[in-house]
C-alpha cells in the first residue's frame, strides 16, 4: 500500500474499536445521483486528505453534513473517454452491463410497491442513459415531477381504462386460448408440446393482470405536498425542476413506495439566472470552461447550485424517520457522481464522487493515487456499498475488492 | 457456431493484455473460460437438447457385418476405456432418437468417405469394406434423420413487427425493451430457440392493446378551455438564444436549430390536442433601417423543443413587426397535447451557419472597424457568450487597439473569427441582446382549447383504422363487426378461418358493444385477441410437406422478413404455389423487389457476423497519428452496406459461386478504398461517403467475403486478431466443416513456448500433440493465412508493437507469417492461395451456403438427409453452369424447403 491516510493511522483507539465493531448491511436504501457534465474537480476535492481538509467551493453548501459525508478522488472504471462512456457511471467498466441500482433493486426492491424509480430532472440535449436492467436494456426516466407524483401518490389518470383493459384483457385471453385448443386438435404431438408453452404463459399472464388489477386500486400513501401548476420542464428550469425531484424522492423514502431510486441531472445549453444573477454563457459552454477564470467562476456557481439541492436533500432525509424511528439518512446510501470527470476535456478518469449516509464512517476525504498498482477502482466502491446494503457480492464489473477499510 | 454471444465474450477477455497469454489461453482450450473453442462446444449441447425432442426413443442393434467392421478398424482407438477423441463406437446398439448419436454417427461417415479414418498408420479396410460400411450408415442416417423435422415456428421480433405493420399498414416500431429472440443454428428464426414465456406474451398484449388503443381509442373526455398569461421572463430557451433584458425576451438569431434560436413559454403547454387562441405582445428592438422583424410562430413540444430544428417543426403563423410601440397580434392555432409555442426571429442576418455568418459578420466589421480591430487584438478568438462579448468592448475601448484590418486582410479576419461558428454566435448574440436588432416578447397569451380536434397521430390512426373497415356507411353495427373478423382474420392468420373461429370473434366483440354501446369497444377487442393468438403468432401447423399457405408464409418470411401479400395468398388458396414453376415465379419475385432487402440484410448479419459492428469501436492504437483513417459512421457503414450490395450483385445478376471467394469488383468508398484495400480512387468530393462499384484483377489479397474489411473486422475484437477465432470461423461459415467441441477430459495443455518468438511458433506446439493436431491441423493453416488482416480488414506484414509492454519496445517487430499446409497437404503461402484453394473445387463453399440458406429459411438444423439433397443440388446447379440466383431458385425449390 502506497496510499497515505494520515487520518486513519492516527485515529485513537478508542475510535479505532468503534469502527471495528460496526458490521456491513445496515443501510437499507440507495439513491444514485449522476450529474451529465460531472463535476469541476479543482474546486470539489480538497487539497489536504482525512477528516482535516479545507472547504473547497463545491464543498461549501454541504459542510452542515460533513460527518456523514465521504469525498473520494481518484476513482473510475477504467474506460474509455467521450459523452458516450458517461452512460457507464453505474455500470462499470461496460456501458449496458446491469447497472448499480438495479442490482440493489433486485435483492431490496421486491418488497416496495415500486420496484425502483429512475428519474431525470428534465431533458438533456446529450440524451444519456445511465440505468440498465440485466438484459443490458437501459430503463427510461420520468422527466415530469406530475408524473413522478402521480406514480407515487396519485391513483393513474385513466384508472378506469385501465381496469377495463384488465377486465376484458381476461376475455381476450380466453378468446386466444380457444384458439390455441382448436389448433391443439390438429397438430402433432411434437407441436402439441411446443403450444405448451402458449398455454403456460396465458396462465402466466392471467396472474400477472390478477396482481396488476389487485395492485390498481390499492390505496396510496397520502402527503402532504403541493406541486406547482406546471412542469418545470423548460431547460431555465432545470434546477427548479431537480429541487422538486429532490422533495419527491425524500417523500417516495419516507412513505416507503420504494428503496431504490436514481436521478439524472442533464445539463443543455441554457443560461441560468442565479440569485438574479444571469450567467454570463450556457451551462454546456460553461463546462467548456478551458480553464478560463470567469467561466470557471460562473461554472461553480451552476455546480454550488447542485450541491446546496443535494444538501437540501440529505436535510430531508436527516429530519425525516423510518418507521423504526431512525433518522432516513442512516439507513439511505446517497451516491452523487457522474461518468466524465472533466467536460472540459471529455475526460471521463478520476470521477468526482460523494458518498453520504447510510450508516458508513463518514467525515473524509480519501484520496486514491490512480496509479498505484492497487488502486481500487469506482466499482470497488460499489462493492462496499452492495455489501452496506446487505447483499453478498464481491465484485462490480472490473473490481474484485471493496473499499470497506475506508468507510466500515 | 462463432455467433455474438461467443464473440463479445472473446472481445472481453481479449481486449487488453499480453497478445502471448492470449495464445496460450486459446492453446489451452481444454480449460479456459472465455476460449471460444469451448463456447462451441456449449453452443452443439444446447442444438442437441433442443432438436432431441421428435422421435421416440428408438434403440437398434448394429448389424453383425457393420460390427465387426468396427471391431476390426476402429474400436482400438473408440471403443470405451480408450475414447480418443471422446469417441466411442463400442455400444453395439444406436438410439437413433439421440441427436448426439445422429451427429456422431455422421462424422463418422463423413471420416469414412473423406479417409480420414482410419488414419494412415492404422490398419485399412478394403475398398469393398469401406463401401458397404459407408452404405449402411448411409441408409440408416437417411432413414433416421430425413428431410425436415420442425415444429411450431414463432415469429421472431423482426418478423412479428414486419407482420404488424403489413397487416394495419403502418410503420409502427416496438417499443423500447421488447424481448430479443434466442439464437439457434447461428440463425435467430429457429423454431428450437424460438420459445414463448409468461414476459414474452405480456409484451405481445402490451403492443396488441397499444394498437388497439390507436386505431380504437376511448370516447374522448371534454376538456374546459382556459387562459394561460405567459410574460417574457416567463420565456425560455435551451442555449443562449434569448435574453431577458427589462421585462422583455429578446431573441436575435435565426439558426436553425431551435435550441440556438427560438423561445418558448417556460410554463405553458396544450392540455388537450385542440384550437387555441394566441395574443401575443411584440416588438422590434432597433430593426435594420428599412426593415422589419419578422417573428414567425412555430408548435413544438415543450420537453422535445430544444431538439428540434426548425423544417422539422409545424408553423402557426407569422407577423411582420414594424419599430415602434408593443402591439398585439392575433390568430388561432391547432396545439396537440404537450405542445406549446415558438418564436423566433426569422430574418435576423446572424445565424450559426458558415455562409450567413461570414457575411454577417463582414458587415459588421465594416460598419464598425472598432469591433474589428478589436477581434484583431484578440487574435479572432474570444471566451464564448457574454465574457466574449465583454472582453470585444473593453478592447474597444482600450488605448492599446491595433488600427482596423485593410480591406484586404479583412477577409483573413473574418474567416478566422468564424472558424469557431458556435463561439462566434453566441458571442455576438450578446452584442445584439444589447444593440439590437432583436424581436422582444412581452407577453403571450393562450386560450383554449376553444375545441378538440384530432391531432397529427390521431389523425394517421383514425386513417388506417377506417381503411382496416373498409366502407361502413349504411351498415348496422353488426354487420360492421361481422365483416371486419371475416375480412381481417384470414389476413391476420395467413390462412383460412372457419366458421366456428369468426362466431367466437363476434361474441368477443358483442360482448364489449353490449357493455358500452360502442362499436369501437368491440373492435378493439377482436384486434387485440387475434393479435395475440396462436394462429398470428406462430406459422407451420401442418406435418410433412407444407400446405400452400405454409409454403406462401415460409417463402415469403425466408426472403422480405414479413408476411405473404396478396399474390401469394392467391397462389396459395388456389393451390397453384404448390407448382415448381409457380414457386419459382413467386420467388423470382420477391428476390427482385424492393422488399428482399430484408432477407440479405439479416441474412448476413448473422452469417457473417455483420451484426457485432454494431458495437465494436477498434482500438485507437489501430490508427496512425495524425489519424487519416477514422472509422467514422460512414466507415464503417460501408464495412456494412459491402457484403450487402456485394451479395445483391451476386444474386441479382447469377453470378458464379466462385465470386463469392475470388471476384473481380466489390463496393465500398473513397475512404475505405484507399485506406483498407489500397486501391487507386479518386476523391470527388460530396460523393465519397457513398459506396461505388469498383471493379480490379482477380487473384489479388481483397475481393470477396475473406477479404472484405467487414468480414475481417467481425472476425476480430476491435483490439489484436486470433488465427484460432478466424480459422473456426472460415471451417464453419465458408468449407462447412466445422471442428467438433474440444474434449472436456484433454488436460490442459502447457507446451514449452519459452523459446517461441511468434504466435505461430507458440501454436505450432500443440500440433505436437494427436489429439489436438486432429482439429487444428484444419483450424490453424486457415487461420494465419488471415493473419495478413489487422483487426480492421487492412493488409500488414508485420505485428504492431504493443504499447505499455517495456520489454517489447526494443524488440523488433514480429513478422506475420501465413504459410502452411492444409490437411490435404496443399501448401499456401498466403491469402491467394488459399482463395485459390478454395476456387478449384468451390463444392464445400457452395454446400455451406446452401446450408446456411435453407437453415435460415426453414428455422430448422440441417438433418442427414437436407444435406444429402444439397450435396444434389450444388451438384446439378454447377453441372448446368449454374450461378448463385440459378442455386438459390434450385434451393427454393427443394423438398427441404418445402418439408416442415
Amino acid at each position: 500500500m502506497t496510499l497515505a491516510l494520515p487520518v486513519l493511522e492516527s485515529l485513537p483507539v478508542a475510535a479505532s474499536a468503534v469502527s471495528a465493531s460496526r458490521k456491513l448491511g445496515s443501510a437499507k436504501r440507495l439513491v444514485c445521483v449522476g450529474a451529465n457534465l460531472g463535476l469541476h474537480v479543482g474546486s470539489l476535492y480538497p487539497k489536504e486528505t482525512g477528516a482535516d481538509y479545507s472547504v473547497t467551493p463545491l464543498l461549501k453548501p454541504l459542510m452542515q453534513h460533513k460527518d456523514r459525508l465521504t469525498v473520494v478522488s481518484g476513482l473510475d472504471h477504467r474506460a474509455g473517454n467521450g459523452h458516450k462512456n458517461w452512460d457507464n457511471f453505474l455500470c462499470g467498466k461496460n456501458v449496458g452491463d446491469v447497472s448499480l441500482d438495479q442490482i440493489a433493486a433486485k435483492h431490496i426492491g421486491a418488497d416496495t410497491r415500486i420496484r425502483s424509480l429512475q428519474l431525470s430532472a428534465g431533458r438533456g440535449s446529450f440524451r444519456q442513459k445511465m440505468v440498465f436492467n440485466e438484459q443490458g436494456i437501459p430503463l427510461p426516466m420520468t422527466e415530469r415531477p406530475s408524473v413522478v407524483y402521480q406514480t407515487l401518490f396519485g391513483l393513474p389518470d385513466d384508472v378506469d381504462r385501465t381496469e377495463y383493459l384488465i377486465k376484458s384483457g381476461k376475455s381476450s385471453l380466453d378468446g386466444v386460448s380457444g384458439d390455441a385448443k382448436r389448433l391443439q386438435k390438429t397438430v402433432s404431438s411434437a407441436d402439441k408440446e411446443k403450444l405448451g408453452e402458449y398455454f403456460q404463459s396465458v396462465r402466466d399472464l392471467e396472474q400477472r393482470m390478477e396482481r396488476q388489477l389487485r395492485g390498481l386500486r390499492e390505496p396510496r400513501p397520502k402527503v402532504d405536498y403541493q406541486l406547482p401548476e406546471f412542469d418545470p420542464i423548460a431547460p431555465t428550469l432545470m434546477l427548479e425542476n431537480q429541487a422538486l425531484m429532490y422533495d419527491l424522492m425524500a417523500l417516495a423514502l419516507e412513505t416507503d413506495s420504494t428503496r431504490v431510486i436514481t436521478m439524472f441531472l442533464p445539463g443543455l445549453g441554457e443560461v441560468f439566472t442565479i440569485n438574479g444573477e444571469t450567467l454570463s454563457a450556457g451551462y454546456h459552454a460553461l463546462s467548456h470552461h478551458g480553464n478560463n477564470p470567469g467561466l470557471v467562476d460562473d461554472l461553480i456557481k451552476v455546480e454550488s447550485q447542485h450541491m446546496a439541492l443535494l444538501s437540501g436533500f440529505l436535510d430531508q432525509l436527516k429530519r425525516k424517520t423510518d418507521i423504526e424511528g431512525k433518522s432516513l439518512l442512516d439507513s439511505t446510501l446517497v451516491l452523487w457522481g457522474a461518468g466524465m470527470g472533466d467536460a472540459s476535456r471529455h475526460s471521463n478518469a478520476n470521477l468526482p464522487v460523494c458518498l453520504a449516509g447510510g450508516g458508513l464512517k463518514h467525515g473524509s476525504h480519501i484520496a486514491i493515487d490512480r496509479d498505484a498498482p492497487d488502486a481500487p477502482l469506482l466499482g470497488d466502491l460499489y462493492v462496499t456499498m452492495l455489501q452496506q446494503l446487505g447483499i453478498e457480492q464481491d465484485r462490480f464489473s472490473n473490481a474484485s475488492r471493496n473499499m470497506n477499510q475506508y468507510l466500515v | 457456431m462463432l455467433k455474438m454471444t461467443s464473440m463479445a465474450l472473446v472481445c472481453r477477455g481479449a481486449a487488453y493484455g499480453d497478445p502471448r497469454q492470449q495464445l496460450l489461453e486459446l492453446i489451452r482450450c481444454g480449460s479456459a473460460q472465455t476460449t471460444p473453442l469451448r463456447l462451441i462446444g456449449l453452443f452443439v449441447c444446447i442444438l442437441g437438447i433442443n432438436t432431441n425432442s421428435f422421435g421416440d426413443s428408438s434403440l437398434q442393434p448394429i448389424p453383425d457385418a457393420s460390427y465387426e467392421f468396427l471391431e476390426t478398424y476402429c474400436l482400438d482407438c473408440h471403443d470405451d476405456f480408450e475414447r480418443k477423441g471422446e469417441i466411442s463406437f463400442e455400444d453395439p446398439e444406436i438410439d437413433w432418437s439421440n441427436q448426439e448419436s445422429l451427429e456422431l454417427w455422421e462424422r463418422a461417415i463423413g471420416a469414412l468417405r473423406s479417409g480420414e479414418m482410419p488414419p494412415k498408420k492404422e490398419r485399412k479396410p478394403s475398398p469393398n469394406a469401406r463401401a458397404s460400411m459407408v452404405d449402411w450408415l448411409d441408409r440408416s442416417l437417411s432413414e433416421h434423420a430425413p428431410i425436415g423435422g420442425s415444429t411450431l415456428r414463432r415469429l421472431n421480433r423482426r418478423e412479428y413487427v414486419n407482420s404488424l405493420n403489413a397487416l394495419l399498414d403502418t410503420k409502427y416500431e416496438l417499443p423500447d425493451g421488447f424481448p430479443v429472440d434466442g439464437e439457434a443454428n447461428g440463425f435467430d428464426n429457429q423454431a428450437s430457440a424460438l420459445m414463448l414465456s409468461g414476459p414474452l406474451l405480456q409484451s405481445y398484449a402490451r403492443v396488441a392493446n397499444d394498437l388497439a388503443e390507436k386505431l380504437f381509442p376511448p370516447a374522448r373526455k371534454p376538456v374546459e378551455p382556459i387562459t394561460s398569461e405567459v410574460l417574457g421572463k416567463d420565456f425560455t430557451y435551451a442555449y443562449s438564444s434569448g435574453l431577458l433584458v427589462g421585462d422583455t425576451m429578446r431573441v436575435v438569431s435565426s439558426s436553425d436549430a431551435l435550441s440556438a434560436s427560438a423561445t418558448w413559454p417556460s410554463r405553458f403547454e396544450a392540455s388537450a390536442t385542440g384550437r387555441y387562441q394566441v395574443e401575443l405582445t411584440l416588438s422590434a428592438f432597433n430593426p435594420p433601417p428599412g426593415e422589419s422583424v419578422v417573428c414567425r410562430v412555430y408548435a413544438v413540444n415543450a420537453v422535445e423543443a430544444p431538439g428540434e430544428k426548425v423544417d422539422t417543426v409545424r408553423q402557426l403563423g407569422e407577423v411582420s413587426i414594424q419599430s415602434g410601440p408593443v402591439q398585439q397580434y392575433r390568430f388561432e392555432g391547432i396545439l396537440e397535447k404537450g405542445e406549446t409555442i415558438a418564436l423566433r426571429y426569422d430574418n435576423a442576418s446572424l445565424a450559426e451557419d458558415q455562409e450567413k455568418l461570414a457575411a454577417h459578420v463582414k458587415r459588421l466589421f465594416q460598419e464598425d472597424p472598432l469591433l474589428a480591430a478589436a477581434y484583431k487584438q484578440a487574435d479572432g478568438k474570444v471566451e464564448r457568450g457574454r465574457l466574449g462579448w465583454d472582453r470585444l468592448k473593453a478592447l474597444m475601448k482600450s488605448d492599446l487597439l491595433p488600427d482596423p484590418p485593410s480591406e484586404e486582410s479583412l477577409d483573413e479576419l473574418v474567416s478566422v473569427v468564424i472558424k469557431n461558428l458556435r463561439v462566434t454566435t453566441e458571442v455576438l448574440e450578446y452584442k445584439h441582446f444589447e444593440e439590437g436588432p432583436a424581436l422582444e416578447v412581452s407577453k403571450a397569451t393562450v386560450f383554449g382549447p376553444i375545441e378538440l380536434v384530432d391531432g397529427k397521430e390521431e389523425a394517421y390512426w383514425k386513417e388506417r383504422a377506417s381503411k382496416l373497415l373498409g366502407r361502413t356507411k349504411g351498415k348496422s353495427d353488426e354487420e360492421i363487426g361481422r365483416e371486419f373478423v371475416r375480412s381481417f382474420l384470414p389476413v391476420a392468420f395467413r390462412r383460412p378461418v372457419n366458421d366456428e373461429v369468426f362466431q367466437e370473434y363476434w361474441e368477443l366483440m358483442e360482448n364489449e358493444i353490449s357493455k358500452s354501446g360502442r362499436l369501437e369497444d368491440g373492435l378493439h377487442m377482436a384486434l387485440r385477441t387475434a393479435l395475440k393468438s396462436p394462429y398470428f403468432l406462430y406459422r407451420g401447423f401442418e406435418e410433412g410437406s407444407l400446405d400452400g399457405y405454409g409454403l406462401a408464409a415460409r417463402l415469403s418470411y425466408f426472403l422480405t422478413s414479413g408476411p405473404p401479400d396478396s399474390g401469394l395468398m392467391v397462389a396459395a388458396a388456389d393451390g397453384s404455389i404448390l407448382k415448381e414453376s409457380v414457386l419459382r415465379q413467386h420467388a423470382i419475385r420477391l428476390i427482385d423487389s424492393k422488399a428482399s432487402k430484408m432477407f440479405i440484410r439479416s441474412f448476413l448479419d448473422q452469417w457473417l457476423d455483420l451484426a457485432a459492428l454494431e458495437n465494436l469501436t477498434p482500438d485507437s492504437t489501430l490508427f496512425d497519428k495524425p489519424r487519416v483513417f477514422k472509422y467514422t459512421d460512414d466507415e464503417r457503414s460501408a464495412f456494412v452496406e459491402e457484403p450487402n450490395m456485394f451479395f445483391r450483385e451476386m444474386l441479382d445478376t447469377n453470378r458464379p459461386m466462385e465470386d463469392f471467394v475470388d471476384p473481380d469488383f466489390t463496393y465500398t468508398n473513397v475512404s475505405v478504398g484507399k485506406n483498407v484495400y489500397e486501391l487507386p480512387m479518386k476523391s470527388s468530393s460530396k460523393k465519397d461517403k457513398k459506396l461505388q462499384r469498383v471493379s480490379f484483377e482477380r487473384g489479388g489479397r481483397f475481393g470477396g467475403v475473406l477479404g472484405m474489411a467487414g468480414v475481417m473486422t467481425a472476425t476480430a475484437n476491435g483490439v489484436d486478431t486470433q488465427p484460432v477465432v478466424r480459422g473456426v470461423w472460415v471451417l464453419e461459415n465458408i468449407l462447412g466443416n466445422p471442428p467438433p467441441p474440444p474434449p472436456d477430459a484433454v488436460p490442459a495443455l502447457t507446451p514449452d513456448t519459452s523459446k517461441s518468438e511468434t504466435p505461430k511458433e507458440m501454436l505450432a506446439a500443440h500440433m505436437q500433440e494427436e489429439s489436438c493436431a486432429a482439429c487444428h491441423k484444419k483450424i490453424d493453416p486457415v487461420g494465419f493465412v488471415l493473419e495478413s488482416f489487422d483487426p480492421i480488414g487492412r493488409w500488414r506484414t508485420e505485428y504492431p508493437k504493443r504499447s505499455g509492454n517495456s520489454k517489447d519496445k526494443k524488440s523488433k517487430l514480429l513478422a506475420v507469417e501465413t504459410d502452411g499446409v492444409m490437411p490435404d497437404g496443399t501448401k499456401l503461402n498466403d491469402i491467394r492461395d488459399l482463395k485459390a484453394y478454395l476456387v478449384r473445387d468451390i463444392t464445400p463453399f457452395s454446400e455451406c451456403l446452401s446450408e446456411k440458406l435453407l437453415t435460415y429459411a426453414t428455422g430448422r438444423h440441417m438433418s442427414y438427409g437436407d444435406r444429402k439433397l444439397i450435396t444434389e443440388i450444388v451438384e446439378d446447379t454447377s453441372e448446368a453452369n449454374g450461378g448463385f440466383r440459378d442455386l438459390m431458385l434450385a434451393l427454393i425449390q427443394s423438398e427441404s424447403f418445402r418439408m416442415k
